[in-house]
């Protein structure tokens, strides 16, 4: 099983749209994995069914058991994030602002402090309407993107992937640069580096590429929107072949990516145009090269 | 007045409408009776307005924030440090006790209930501040985390500080947001008095809209909305926005001239009346929504 | 001699775990009593960040000399064993605990 993973630094230059449309030309061969679980969006476009759905714990949470606290505010005095509040005369956790160090728990007297997994999101496997696999998720609003639940979706998909024999899993990873991104990259086949002309994309695009060499992980690299700006669409090129990173499309500015996102579907099921042919052209170069 | 300009996904026009409404809003500075205008990159795990904004650098303050430190000396190999640490940031190993600086959220725990006072806290260095001043009079603040350093809360706190110490409350302030709904966007918008967020007109843009607005209501946050390309897609979001009276306070529209700018890092509003028109009025609307 | 193995269960003929950090558990093989135990590390295997740091701690606590691994130990494991004094065998592959204990003997 071959694992192909889709980033792009920052987000706006297609890399969903793209991803699914690989999907959809990868059909049996593949299963799905959207590791941007901060705001997923491949369900958009591939109606999954949400078959399996499970709660997703991280990091832990404190609650005060009002009925043993004698309200010595010990727990406020040692709480450096500021999650004890005085509501009502009562001591209370903010959740919003608990870190879950526990620090609370070790100084209450009577031990009125208990501490809870935190819920941090909700996990998925789904049938899409393609008939293949999607593992997605969703994170908690104010949960802490650690990289724990992408390497959950990972694990799971690249399971389901093996267990049934299909050959590519495929990967919408995480946007940026932090811990998810990292999680959603290390370990796997290849990188497919999304990324546009624009300065903020180039800046994205090497911060990127640098810590995929780090990891010593193969990459290539499509260029979305490439006639945008050709200046640096140059700087990109040279800056790929500094790093030896195949360049494997260029893909005009074309508005069919949200024409085909309107109608809820990839890109390559929208329209047979131009940008549909270059996919199709990736998808092999892709397969090509994972291969070699 | 603090406002935050945020969204449920990178890539929408975030830091675009950010850079853009900041240097309106200081051109026009003497027009719309405005003393200071301040521009806060506070996306600190990767910030990139100053790719479109360039100034003069007026000052640098390193940051740091508490790690603790082991004393061997005044160790006694008591053992009570050994499973205090929730983030796995400390390991007690019989002979030694290791710290973990990039793991460590700063509780305080270990190095308060250790008895002998063998893990003093200390200041270890997690980023740094640069205050730039731009020809058009705006202040652009932009604070960086160091590459390893995984916790962008304390950072974002400190910059928060920085800015209500070095402007009063007669100063706009503006402030960029990480995308997403995690624990930095929160710290970001905590004491903003409106909070912007910037979305496109299509499923995605919708999807990642409905994300955000759920965040900010949880945080019981006023917010509005901008359209970013008005244009390209369908008016959903704006059903959206009416069904939930959340206040739409500006299309940017979609032009080809406005995509090529942003690509080389320039202003739309010096360049596009028309661009520089919503500019203006987002202005007005957003007074108008704080002020009521 | 105390020696840990990484490890997906607790025979000699279970399989030594690829990952330390998030391995399944530990097997602790003393040598002396010839006698096998099973560490679990299940509270690990879902921790965050730190998984390593916490299974260094866990292993240097069961008093090993040696500690072995199938694939790598991490850089933060890799310290605390070392800082413990521990003998780190790391790549043994994916064989039992069996091979992999007379594999290290040679
Ligand atoms: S667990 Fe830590 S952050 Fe949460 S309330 Fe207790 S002391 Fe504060
Ligand atoms: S430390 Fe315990 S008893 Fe004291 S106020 Fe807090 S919860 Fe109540
Ligand atoms: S609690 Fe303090 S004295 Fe005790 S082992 Fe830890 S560092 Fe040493
Ligand atoms: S201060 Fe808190 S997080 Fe840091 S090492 Fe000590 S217990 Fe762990």
């Amino acid at each position: 099983m071959k694992e192909i993973v889709v980033i792009s630094g920052k987000g706006g230059t297609g890399k969903t749209s793209i991803t699914a449309s690989l999907a959809v030309l990868g059909d049996k061969d593949v299963v799905l994995a959207d590791c941007d679980v901060d705001a997923a969006d491949m369900h958009l476009l591939l109606n999954p069914d949400f078959a399996h759905k499970e709660k997703f714990y991280s990091g832990k949470i404190a609650e005060i058991i009002q009925d043993d606290c004698i309200k010595c505010g010990k727990c406020k005095d040692v709480c450096r994030f500021d999650a004890v509040p005085v509501i009502n005369e009562q001591y209370v956790i903010d959740e919003l602002n608990c870190e879950g160090c526990e620090y609370c728990a070790y100084v209450c007297p009577t031990n009125a402090i208990v501490m809870n997994d935190n819920l941090a999101g909700d996990f998925f496997i789904s049938e899409t309407r393609l008939n293949n696999t999607l593992v997605h998720a969703k994170l908690a609003i104010a949960a802490d993107n650690s990289g724990k639940l992408v390497t959950k979706v990972r694990t799971e998909a690249k399971k389901i992937a093996e267990e049934n024999d299909i050959p590519y899993l495929i990967v919408d990873g995480s946007p940026g640069i932090g811990c998810p991104v990292v999680a959603s990259v290390t370990g796997s086949n290849l990188v497919v580096i999304v990324t546009e002309p624009t300065v903020s994309g180039l800046h994205d695009m090497s911060r990127v590429a640098e810590l995929i060499r780090k990891f010593g992980i193969k990459s290539v690299c499509l260029i979305n929107k490439a006639d945008i700006n050709a200046d640096i669409t140059i700087q990109i090129k040279k800056f790929l072949d500094k790093y030896e990173i195949p360049l494997i499309a260029e893909i005009p500015y074309d508005l069919v990516f949200a024409d085909a996102i309107l109608a809820g579907k990839t890109v390559v099921e929208y329209s047979n145009g131009e940008v549909s042919q270059i996919i199709r052209d990736s998808w092999k170069r892709i397969l090509e090269i994972v291969r070699e | 007045m603090k406002i935050a300009i945020a969204s449920g996904k990178g890539g929408t026009g975030k830091t675009t409408l950010a850079v853009n409404l900041a240097s309106y809003i200081a051109e026009e500075k003497r027009n719309l009776n405005v003393q200071e205008v301040v521009l806060v990159d506070m996306d600190v795990e990767e910030p990139n307005s100053g790719l479109f904004i360039k100034g003069e650098l007026k000052k640098t303050e390193i940051k740091y924030r508490m790690v603790p430190e082991w004393i061997e000396s005044k160790c006694t190999f008591c053992k009570k440090c050994a499973n205090v640490c929730n983030f796995n940031a400390l390991a007690y190993i019989g002979v030694s006790v290791l710290i973990f600086p990039e793991l460590c959220h700063s509780c305080y725990a270990c190095s308060e209930l250790c008895p002998e006072d063998a893990l003093p806290m200390k200041a270890d260095r997690m980023g740094e501040l640069r205050q730039y001043i731009i020809k058009n009079g705006l202040h652009f603040i932009e604070s960086r985390l160091d590459i390893g350093i995984e916790q962008a809360v304390p950072l974002i706190k400190q910059t928060h500080e920085f800015i209500d110490s070095e402007f009063d409350e007669t100063a706009f302030k503006i402030i960029d947001s990480p995308p997403g709904t995690s624990c930095p966007v929160i710290e970001t918008v905590k004491d903003a008095e409106l909070v912007v967020l910037v979305t496109e007109p299509t499923p995605f843009g919708l999807n990642d809209l409905k994300l955000a607005v759920d965040t900010m209501k949880e945080l019981d946050k006023k917010c509005a909305v901008i359209v970013n390309r008005d244009g390209i897609g369908n008016d959903d979001v704006d059903k959206y926005c009416a069904e939930n009276n959340i206040p739409l306070i500006g299309k940017i529209p979609h032009m080809h001239e406005a995509a090529k700018l942003y690509s080389q890092g320039n202003l739309l509003i010096d360049d596009i009346d028309e661009i520089r028109d919503v500019i203006k009025d987002i202005y007005s609307n957003i007074k108008k929504l704080v002020k009521g | 001699m105390k020696i840990v193995f990484a490890a997906t269960g607790k025979n000699w003929d279970s399989l030594v775990d690829s990952r330390f950090g998030r391995a399944e558990g530990f097997t602790l093989y003393d040598e002396d009593k010839d006698e096998l135990s099973w560490h679990s590390n299940a509270e690990n295997k879902s921790a965050g960040h730190g998984a390593g740091v916490q299974a260094g701690q866990k292993v240097a606590s069961l008093g090993a000399d040696i500690v072995v691994t199938g694939g790598s130990f991490g850089p933060k494991a890799g310290d605390v064993i070392r800082a413990a004094g521990i003998e780190m065998i790391p790549d043994v592959g994916e064989i039992t605990l069996k091979e992999a204990y007379s594999k290290i003997k040679k």
